[in-house]
């Protein structure tokens, strides 16, 4: 299937501070969510996908596109929901939405029935004429999500999507990520720090950090997919690790360790490797890992590869 | 408020790829500036001057009122009239004034609402934006300064009946106000994209247009010298009027500099707009 996103050795310089190294990527159609740390890339690769910025070096496709020579074509057919701020003030929402539909290429006619349609999707339908203003931050985020959606994009781009929203919007939002997803056969590219929103609307993850894409997962909540074991241990740590270096120790609650084991890592070798340096191994079960897990993980990974 | 699946469905229609893809901003932009508070008594105002002159060639054009003549003699040429309504102070007062109604708050909010992001999630470069809002300000600018022009040649055509235009005066009618509305135009946007505070921009404004005049008139007593005048904004305008329509100079000092100020200010104002318009975050 052809990608909907195809990266190749994508660099970004922000002066001489490297914000993206060698990003190669492709994502097919589906949800995924972009995590990492604060300041590993995120925000730069989003605005190299949305065509604000462009690559300095390698080649970047978006939905066939190519993002240092058409974004501004490429972006007729994307949907972006930022995270903060960003209404055009003075109008109400319906005028609001319609705008940007008619920025987006929409007639003006047309512009204004779809603008409906979705004030009226997003739950917004009672507040359409009120201006936008004074609409609270979760009715601001949905009011986006609708010009987001005005000319029915290709693929949309959520920036945090659930920012300064209280747990009842916040679940209405997902649900609204869900239901475009699955029933609106619409592409996401969804970026947050909330893992939970993640693992309920994506189906894949890409975690970024130092500029370098560092992981990407399937995302599948309460199995053990990465190989991750809680160990509890007598004896020396240190012999443990060199005696398996390609294991990765790291400290767990409560005296534990977790140990994450290479893909068709044997089992037995760490009970071996445990005889041979005299350290006792007194419980040792497979852990299930969450988002949040992984995340840390490949962060660490990330930070130990550099 | 969950979601509602009644009355959504896929969006069949064709995406149009247009050039002018401002042309939304300037239409949106246009119902803003008509729907504020006052809009309607400015723009009365601002007829005022086309009323008065007018009146005066229908008096200049007319035997019968001869007695009044010395009222309008300044505007016994097709040029003269021209030249008259365009750098009067009075019009130059109603541009300021139009300037920052219609594009004080033009990029300023959008900076402060951080809109800008949306804009350029759309099919729209910086250059559009900026286009986009020019449109804006000119379009409220030349109905002030274009049209009446052209309405007072056609006015003094059917009050004499016959035509004495010639086609120079035709081209440059047209142009002066293009580039002096131009002008007025990068000079309000520039200020709006500089901050967030609508107040501040307007200040900004009003000093660049009146704080260089008592300026060059205190360097010219200091020096004694008429070139200092070229640093007053409305002394550039009024000798680029007078080099265009073959009037009497504002002052003892070539004509040309002046035209050159104010187009080579209008080109540096819109690009550092779009070099401001690049270094704001989205």
């Amino acid at each position: 299937m052809e990608p909907i996103i195809k990266l190749q050795d994508v660099d970004f310089y922000y002066g001489h501070f490297k914000a993206l190294d060698r990003v190669t990527l492709s994502m097919g159609p589906g949800t995924y969510g972009l995590l990492g740390p604060n300041g590993a890339g995120k925000t730069t690769l989003l605005k190299i996908l949305l065509g604000f910025l462009t690559p300095q070096r390698g080649s970047g496709f978006l939905l066939g596109y190519d993002l240092s020579h058409d974004p501004v074509a490429m972006k007729s057919k994307i949907g972006y929901v930022p995270e903060i701020g960003s209404i055009i003030p003075g109008m109400d929402g319906v005028s609001h939405t319609a705008y940007l539909g008619q920025l987006g290429g929409m007639p003006r006619q047309e512009a204004m029935k779809r603008a409906h349609e979705v004030l009226y999707y997003v739950g917004l339908d009672e507040a359409r004429y009120r201006n936008v203003e004074t609409y609270s931050s979760g009715m601001k985020q949905r009011l986006k999500l609708a010009a987001a959606l005005v000319h029915d994009p290709k693929l949309l781009f959520l920036d945090e999507p659930t920012s300064g929203m209280d747990p009842k919007a916040r679940k209405e939002m997902l649900n609204l990520i869900n239901d475009i997803s699955e029933h609106r056969k619409m592409n996401i590219l969804i970026s947050s720090h909330i893992l939970a929103d993640i693992e309920m609307t994506c189906g894949e993850i890409v975690i970024i950090n130092k500029g370098r894409i560092v992981r990407r997962e399937k995302v599948n909540a309460g199995q053990n997919p990465h190989n991750v074991y809680e160990l509890k241990i007598q004896g020396n740590l240190s012999l443990l690790k060199k005696a398996l270096p390609e294991v990765r120790f790291s400290h767990g609650q409560r005296n534990k360790v977790m140990a994450t084991l290479p893909r068709d890592f044997d089992l037995h070798k760490i009970f071996q490797a445990a005889e041979a340096t005299h350290t006792q191994i007194r419980h040792l079960v497979p852990k299930k890992t969450t988002l949040n897990d992984v995340f840390v993980s490949a962060v660490e990974e990330g930070n130990h590869g550099h | 408020m969950g979601i509602r699946q009644k009355g959504y469905h896929r969006w069949e229609g064709e995406l149009t790829d247009s050039p002018l893809r401002w042309l939304p901003i300037f239409f949106n932009g246009i119902r803003s500036v008509f729907k504020k508070r006052r809009a309607k008594l400015l723009f009365a105002f601002c007829s005022i001057l086309f009323l008065v002159f007018l009146g005066a060639i229908y008096i200049s054009t007319k035997e019968e009122l001869k007695m009044l003549s010395d009222l309008v003699r300044v505007i016994q040429s097709d040029a003269a009239i021209f030249y008259h309504f365009y750098i009067n102070p009075f019009m130059v007062f109603s541009l300021i004034l139009l300037a920052i109604f219609s594009g004080s708050d033009l990029i300023s909010r959008d900076i402060q609402f951080q809109s800008i992001t949306l804009y350029l999630s759309k099919p729209i470069s910086r250059w559009d934006y900026l286009v986009g809002k020019y449109s804006i300000v000119l379009f409220y600018l030349l109905l002030y300064t274009l049209l009446p022009g052209t309405l007072l040649i056609l006015a003094k055509i059917i009050f004499t009946g016959k035509i004495t235009i010639s086609l120079y005066l035709l081209l440059a009618a047209v142009i002066f106000p293009i580039v002096y509305c131009l002008f007025f135009a990068a000079t309000i946007l520039l200020c709006s994209s500089l901050s967030q505070n609508n107040r501040f921009v307007i200040l900004l404004f009003i000093l660049f247009f009146f704080a260089t005049q008592p300026l060059a008139e205190i360097l010219r007593e200091i020096f004694k010298s008429h070139y200092f005048k070229y640093i007053g904004i409305t002394n550039n305008l009024q000798q680029f009027g007078a080099l265009v329509f073959h009037q009497e100079p504002a002052f003892k000092a070539p004509l040309w500099p002046s035209a050159v100020i104010v187009i080579c200010l209008t080109l540096l104002f819109t690009y550092l707009i779009h070099l401001r318009l690049k270094r704001i975050e989205v």
